[in-house]
């Protein structure tokens, strides 16, 4: 059976030479003389190229670098070629794998074993429970090697593959150091979790990998179509990201460190009023209200920098900093025939461009492996990691630090001549709840910390060859702890008399069980197969137990400690707990390597449902037809490969809202009774339960193509997804004499996204001196709500200002903007009559339109006025190399989203004491100065500011993600230095967004705190632009 | 070759096991299915209804809106965008759909669901498990909770589903029963909560705060006198104000102050603490009404403005002006009150803590309680009561007490029965200011329309006396339409 692998395989390499070769005549011809021997003086050298397994590489192609000199290898692997000097160096290049150079010094013989790279159609890919060929995936798999990762310089894993793959949206929902990044595999698919299920070195979480360094990271593969994730069964439902940590290659011993250092700085700041406009539109708004012009201020005249009230602070300024970034990464890794370890060390850290917040990480990485006998081998892979993030007050919402720097006045000190904090001036009206930004960010101390120890062990049997059984068992310890002291305060004339400190803290544990058993065959000729079957379970606790102290001696950091306060105490503790029981199954079958066939089956069994509907089965089938293998096709050398797949399955979401939604459960609460006023305990249920809940299912089918032409330079990629969520989970409005206002969760949603995604790239050819790479993606995903059971829409779970701003309707994407239709303003009298159906307008409001022409202006005028969905997301990147030089660049982009500017919402109404966007000093004055901003108002009776389509803005944004150029130390000088490898290079990330949008930053999706809302902005954190310089060096 | 397949087939069997590894239950939590099983179980069921009436949108802090949308005060706080749903309320602009209505609406059924669950329960133990007494006086706790519900909503929102039991999805689309049908299903509650409820002076010092007899029959007569009932008002009446103890309080203040949980003069009232297990339990309106004013430390939101109107309706020396209302110069919690911290120069008094009594050091969190009956409302009812059986010179018995207390002269017996009105329209208005009481008083004496258009506000005749049921509500349940006169 070995031998008719060996065989098939050799039969490909032939099959590869030729191609080789005659691309090779076709490449050089078309470009320069060939000159491939030269005669004369010069020096020959003779080798052999190979591939790791020792194979011959037969057609090989062999050059002198910077110089159009060079052969390939017979069919033997072989080459002769003459070298002009010792210094030469050779590049040697063969379809499929690593392009190598070598300096042949004075060696005279040299053997090259080539490396297969990663995502080409020789490279294996790891899938779940395996790994895989490239050329033979039947299901739509996205693949992101070291070598991608690496061009930017990011925290986090998420953070670094934006843009990388096509079909999976990645947004940061808050550029807070350590914030959300939301992972959207193929649109979104339910109003609950729609975060991918990740595996770690197959270890199965959902908690996320912002613990994981992405510098340990070898390779990414991301599961995106039922065939390919349906193995992972009940929590595949929105796709599947497996993480693979590097390992020790046989080999000398490497040290690698890779280290940066750099700045950040915030992208954008918002235009606003100085003291002076503001005061002008603080009087205005009151004259154009009928009120006697407001007193309080005085002239305008008197504020400004050397005026009677010469306080005129920039909050942005006090708020945004220039912030440090750095990150050293230290791996030392080797490994014989025998046995591999590889142990890494890495330290990252930032401060946030707020004020307050920041974020750090130390990481500590443990790999090995050792075969005891050729049938056992034994293997570890344990991650350590320790993360720290500072946290600023309530990002995304009305009292976060950076609406709050949008808001305070600017006559307001940063502090006052008495060294407090500067706040609230003026009568009642003045006096906003916004506070302090500058105490806002740096009084309220909020830090968490989470210690994770995410880790597995395996045994692997193989009794005879292609039959593998694997038992692993993994562990994931992962604890957060979090500490928050609210300190005593002056501000201004107001102040906080009491300090609290809280402390929470929670333990998550899961361990799983994985059994495995693989086996390889053929039958005939013809027929190869290989199943895979197993048994894994899984048991998941979580902990938490928090507490609270009040009035504490002094606001020092050292006596934050529970025990030093001496007032009220409070805290509390939970523990919920699930398991997972499955049975998995797998048969790839393989015709004539041209017909490929898939099957996956998983059944999985959850405690999360009650009995009579625990186990859930979810198959999946694909097929794939590589009809470049078929002898019409063999005639042509424009295509070298090109595969169709096809793929139908099932999947499921488990992650629901509780680990018990069946169980109806009373509810805690509290009424103080008697002449104490003691508070007793009361029980009523404040939720409404299901027994019948179960999880979201998914059908989805897929169909793809893969091609590679022009001598493979050329690969592109297109897929064709139908993505329906059935049973989605939601929650219906009950009426409110049921005691609750929603019903409990009922299966009963259905959302279809359907999409398409491109992939194209091209490759320079590897063996000249200026080789370059470019690519892009493109994503274009619709989503349409297909039912929500009893009801055609659901409004927002969110109410912004009493109001909400957000619906999801059947028959349209989720979370459609809603609100009055603004046309306009009045310019006189004779509008405002005109109109009709605002008789309260004066000139200078908004006209708004009489949408169901019903004659009078009302809620029922509301409809839908936005949408947060792109139409399509995009990402382009290049990669180039000249002599030592090497550059990247990335672009990303999404187009026709529209964004919910919720600001605007508080900083245009004069009615509210805080200050103003720049953009209200082009506000209607009289007739014809503006028909866009309306006139100020201290009444504002004309309701300008009620939600409205002047609220909704573009969002659509193309931002130059990366950028680097590093420069590596020629061979030459190496040798001195006894490196390996030097390289330097300076790296910009975010370095420059062009968006119409006017908010810090259009990169937006989900809102925080909903589970319905998308694309509303509340003066998020914007993402930073860093700068970096940083150095690479292997020893 | 097969013999390893078997082996490690058999080993993969080792590892699978049964289903129970999969059976997980709720760890620290109580559910329905086993609950109320015990008298303490059964009083916390009854407890979660007296914290489903303290709720933030019962009489927590928005019990303010019912006073900001009469003449007695303007919404105030930080300007029409603040709060724009009450600021449409205030202004008689506001629509079906508006969040005061569906928050009001939704908040009231909470409790009356709780009462229903309590009910149905409890009425489901047997002796073994609960001693009959204490079954009946939770039952007609529950009941008493549930009518106060019903009495709130009816006057509020007229015709409404009665809705006696836990209802489970098949019952979401309850009709709405005409108002006389609401009465009369509150007199039923009310009447056996007389029957099982303790006399004051039986309740545990530990229970104090819950209902009593006094309160069943004060709300029962209040629900009579809405009715115009008034013979059948009249002896309850009566027996409020001789049987139970209850005493006009010499200092008008404490009435709504700190520690009023044991004033004499409160029938029944909602409890609030601060401090306790849960903070929560102290948040009420208080916060919501102190003056809008970063100048004391004492500061809140300043909402709920007494009016010029209601400030003039006081007559000279009428002690409740001080106590109801802050005005330019007077001494509060250590400083002097200045009329620019109120766009109509002054913030409501009543009920208002000083600095110094602060637990929680907030002012939106402290430790009076909200006042839901009392004995000077009796009196006032019973005045009206007697003048309504043409006993106007009886009638003066009961509104001259009152109007002693607040150091005004008293009222002669021989006025004519009309005048006897006009006395109690104004004596109700400055003896029950911010109380939730004025909204109602002019509706139910068919003043409304008269009274609120004179003063300039767009209130509609034959629209304004009721709120809409919410358009969402009717959406979800269509058999609630149509909904209430010209909404």
């Amino acid at each position: 059976m070995l031998k008719q692998i060996k065989c098939m395989v050799f039969k490909a390499r032939i099959f590869g030479f030729l191609i080789s070769y005659l691309a090779f005549l076709a490449s050089a011809s078309a470009h320069y003389e060939p000159t491939f021997f030269t005669d004369g003086q010069d020096q020959a050298v003779v080798g052999s190229v190979m591939d790791d397994q020792g194979i011959p590489l037969p057609g090989a192609a062999v050059v002198i670098k910077g110089t159009m000199n060079g052969t390939t290898t017979d069919f033997d692997g072989n080459f002769k070629i003459e070298l002009p000097s010792e210094s030469a160096v050779l590049v040697i290049s063969y379809l499929g794998y690593k392009t190598q150079e070598i300096t042949v010094g004075t060696g005279s013989n040299i053997q090259v074993h080539m490396e297969p790279e990663a995502n080409s159609l020789e490279g294996v890919m790891v899938v779940g429970y395996g790994k895989q060929k490239v050329k033979d995936l039947t299901g739509s798999v996205g693949f992101v090697s070291e070598d991608v990762l690496k061009e930017s310089s990011v925290p986090t894993v998420s953070q670094a593959l934006q843009g990388k793959v096509a079909g999976v949206q990645i947004t940061a929902d808050s550029g807070e150091p350590g914030g959300g990044i939301a992972v959207r595999i193929r649109g979104t698919g339910t109003f609950g979790n729609n975060d991918p299920l990740y595996v770690i070195d197959g270890f199965p979480t959902k908690s996320g990998i912002s613990s994981v360094n992405p510098s340990d990271i070898a390779s990414i593969s991301i599961l995106k179509d039922a065939a390919a994730s349906a193995i992972y069964g009940a929590r595949a439902a929105n796709g599947v990201i497996i993480v693979t940590t590097k390992k020790g290659k046989a080999g000398v011993s490497k040290i690698n460190v890779e280290s940066y250092y750099g700045f950040q700085q915030t992208a954008n700041k918002i235009d606003v009023l100085n003291s002076h406009d503001y005061v002008m539109i603080t009087k205005e708004a009151y004259r154009n209200s009928g009120l006697p012009d407001d007193a309080f201020w005085g002239d305008p005249a008197e504020y400004g920098p050397g005026q009677t009230y010469p306080t005129d602070t920039n909050w942005q300024d006090e708020v945004f900093r220039n912030a440090p970034i750095q990150n050293h990464q230290f791996t030392f890794s080797g490994g014989s025939e025998i046995s591999d370890y590889l142990f890494s060390l890495g330290y990252y850290q930032l401060d946030g461009i707020v004020i307050g917040s920041g974020f750090e990480r130390i990481s500590a990485r443990i790999n090995g492996s050792t075969k005891f006998s050729d049938k056992f081998k034994v293997g570890t892979n344990l991650s350590l990691s320790t993360t720290t993030q500072d946290v600023v007050p309530d990002d995304h919402s009305w009292t976060s630090v950076l609406f709050g720097a949008l808001r305070e006045r600017p006559m307001v000190p940063v502090k006052d001549e008495n060294g407090n904090w500067g706040g609230n001036i003026g009568p009642a009206e003045y006096v906003g709840d916004g506070g302090n930004p500058v105490r806002l960010a740096l009084l309220n101390f909020d830090r968490r910390k989470t210690y994770r120890m995410l880790g597995n062990s395996y045994l692997e049997y193989t009794p005879v060859s292609d039959f593998t059984f694997k038992s692993s068992f993994g562990y994931d310890f992962l604890y957060s702890k979090g500490k928050d002291f609210d300190p005593t305060y002056v501000e201004g004339s107001s102040q906080a008399i009491q300090n609290q400190l809280s402390e929470t803290s929670s333990l998550y544990t899961t361990w799983v069980w994985e059994n495995t058993v693989s086996y390889a065959f053929d039958l005939g000729e013809d027929h190869s197969f290989d199943v895979l079957g197993g048994i894994t379970k899984e048991e998941n606790i979580y902990e938490t137990l928090n507490a609270s102290r009040k009035d504490f001696p002094n606001n020092q950091e050292y006596i934050w400690y529970l025990g030093a306060g001496t007032g009220t105490r409070d805290n509390s503790g939970t523990t919920s707990e699930y398991a997972l029981m499955s049975y998995i199954g797998r048969l790839n079958y393989n015709f004539k390597n041209r017909y490929l066939f898939q099957a996956n089956v998983r059944r999985d069994g959850s405690s999360r449902f009650g009995e009579s509907n625990r186990f859930g089965t979810f198959p999946s089938v694909s097929a794939g037809w590589i009809a470049s293998e078929e002898d019409f096709f063999k005639n042509t050398d424009v295509v070298n490969y090109f595969k169709l797949r096809a793929s139908y399955g099932k999947l499921g979401n488990q992650d629901i809202y509780s680990n018990y939604p069946w169980a109806n459960n009373l509810d805690l609460v509290y009424y103080p009774f008697g002449t104490s006023q003691a508070t007793v305990p009361g029980y009523a249920p404040t939720a409404a339960s299901n027994p019948n809940v179960t999880w979201e299912t998914t059908i989805q089918s897929n169909f793809g193509l893969d091609i590679k032409m022009l001598n493979s330079s050329v690969t592109f990629t297109a897929d064709y997804f139908i993505k329906d969520t059935e049973d989605m989970l939601l929650t219906l409005p009950a009426p409110a004499t049921s005691g609750y206002s929603t019903t409990a969760y009922t299966n009963v949603g259905k959302i279809r996204n359907s999409g398409i995604e491109l992939a194209v790239d091209y490759q320079s050819p590897s063996y000249k001196e200026f080789t370059y790479n470019v690519g892009g993606n493109f994503t274009k995903i619709r989503n349409e709500v297909k039912d929500l059971g009893t009801v055609d829409y659901i409004w927002s779970d969110q109410a912004y200002l009493g109001e909400r701003w957000t619906r999801t309707e059947v028959g349209k994407p989720i979370s459609q903007f809603f609100g009055y239709v603004a046309d306009g303003l009045f310019q006189n009298n004779a509008d405002v009559t005109a109109h009709g159906v605002q008789p309260n307008a004066e000139p200078g409001d908004i006209r708004f339109v009489d949408t169901n022409k019903d004659g009078v202006l009302d809620d029922k005028d509301r409809t839908y006025i936005g949408d947060p969905n792109p139409d399509f997301t995009f990402s382009a990147n290049a990669q180039a190399n000249y002599k030592d030089f090497d550059f990247s660049v990335r672009l990303y982009g999404s187009y026709g989203n529209d964004i919910y500017n919720g600001m605007i919402r508080q900083v245009e109404t004069a009615s509210e004491p805080y200050n103003k966007w720049s953009y209200i000093l082009n506000r209607w004055t009289g007739e014809g100065t503006s028909n866009s901003v309306p006139r100020v108002t201290r009444d504002d009776i004309n309701q300008n500011t009620r939600s409205s389509s002047r609220m909704i803005e573009d969002g659509s944004f193309l931002r130059i993600k990366n950028v680097q150029l590093g420069y590596s130390l020629p061979e030459s000088v190496l040798e001195k230095l006894k490196v390996e490898r030097l390289r330097f290079y300076i790296s910009a990330e975010n370095l420059h967004t062009f968006t119409s949008y006017r908010g810090f930053d259009p990169e937006m999706y989900q809102t925080k705190g909903s589970r319905t809302d998308l694309g509303v902005d509340r003066a998020k954190y914007p993402v930073a632009s860093s700068f970096v310089l940083g150095i690479n060096l292997s020893l | 070759m097969k013999k390893y397949i078997y082996i490690t087939l058999l080993a993969l069997g080792l590892f699978a096991c049964d289903d129970s590894f999969l059976d997980k239950e709720p760890l620290g939590s109580l559910s329905v299915g086993t609950f109320y099983s015990n008298a303490e179980e059964a009083t916390q069921a009854v407890n979660a209804i007296y914290d489903g009436i303290q709720s933030y949108t019962v009489y927590g802090a928005m019990s303010i809106v019912e006073d900001v949308q009469t003449d007695d005060a303007e919404k105030g706080g930080g300007g029409p965008s603040d709060q724009p749903g009450m600021d449409q309320v205030q202004k008689f602009i506001a629509s079906a759909d508006n969040h005061i209505f569906v928050d009001k609406w939704k908040a009231y059924f909470v409790p009356v669901f709780r009462a229903n669950l309590a009910i149905q329960k409890i009425q489901e133990m047997g002796e073994e498990s609960i001693d009959a007494d204490v079954k009946k006086g939770l039952l007609a706790e529950a009941k008493f909770l549930r009518a106060l519900c019903y009495f709130d909503l009816v006057t509020r929102f007229g015709d409404l589903p009665i809705v006696m039991e836990p209802n489970s999805p098949e019952d979401y689309d309850i009709a709405r029963s005409p108002a006389p049908e609401v009465w009369a299903f509150i007199e039923g509650d009310l009447k056996e909560a007389v029957e099982g409820l303790k006399v004051p002076a039986e309740l545990p010092d530990n229970d104090l705060g819950r209902a009593t007899e006094g309160a069943a029959k004060a709300l029962l007569a209040k629900a009579y006198v809405f009715q115009k009932k008034w013979t059948e008002a009249d002896p309850l009446l009566s027996s409020v104000i001789n049987d139970y103890g209850y005493e006009l309080s010499d200092d008008f203040s404490g009435i709504f102050g700190i520690g009023n949980e044991t004033n004499e003069e409160v029938i029944f009232q909602v409890n609030f603490q601060t401090g306790g297990a849960s903070d929560r339990e102290g948040y009420n309106r208080n916060g919501w009404m102190s003056p809008r004013s970063s100048d004391i430390d004492w500061g809140g939101i300043g909402f709920m403005l007494p009016t010029q109107d209601l400030v003039d309706e006081f007559e000279p020396g009428d002690i409740r002006l001080e106590a109801s209302i802050l005005r330019d110069g007077d001494m509060f919690s250590g400083d002097m009150y200045k009329k620019e911290w109120s766009p109509t120069g002054y913030n409501c008094r009543k009920g208002l803590v000083a600095f110094d009594e602060y637990t929680a050091g907030t002012p939106y969190f402290v430790d009076n309680n909200y006042v839901v009956i009392r004995l000077g409302d009796i009196l006032l009812l019973k005045a009206e009561t007697l003048n309504e059986l043409d006993r106007t010179s009886e009638a003066v018995n009961f509104i001259n007490p009152v109007r002693i207390r607040a150091k005004v002269p008293t009222i002669d017996a021989d006025i004519s029965k009309e005048q006897m009105r006009e006395a109690l329209y104004h004596e109700r208005r400055v003896e029950l200011c911010f109380e939730q009481k004025r909204y109602f008083d002019l509706v139910r004496w068919g003043k409304a329309a008269e009274v609120l258009t004179a003063k300039g506000y767009s209130f509609v005749a034959g629209k304004n006396e009721l709120w809409p049921i919410p358009q969402s509500e009717i959406d979800i349940n269509p058999n609630l339409a149509p909904n209430n006169p010209n909404w």
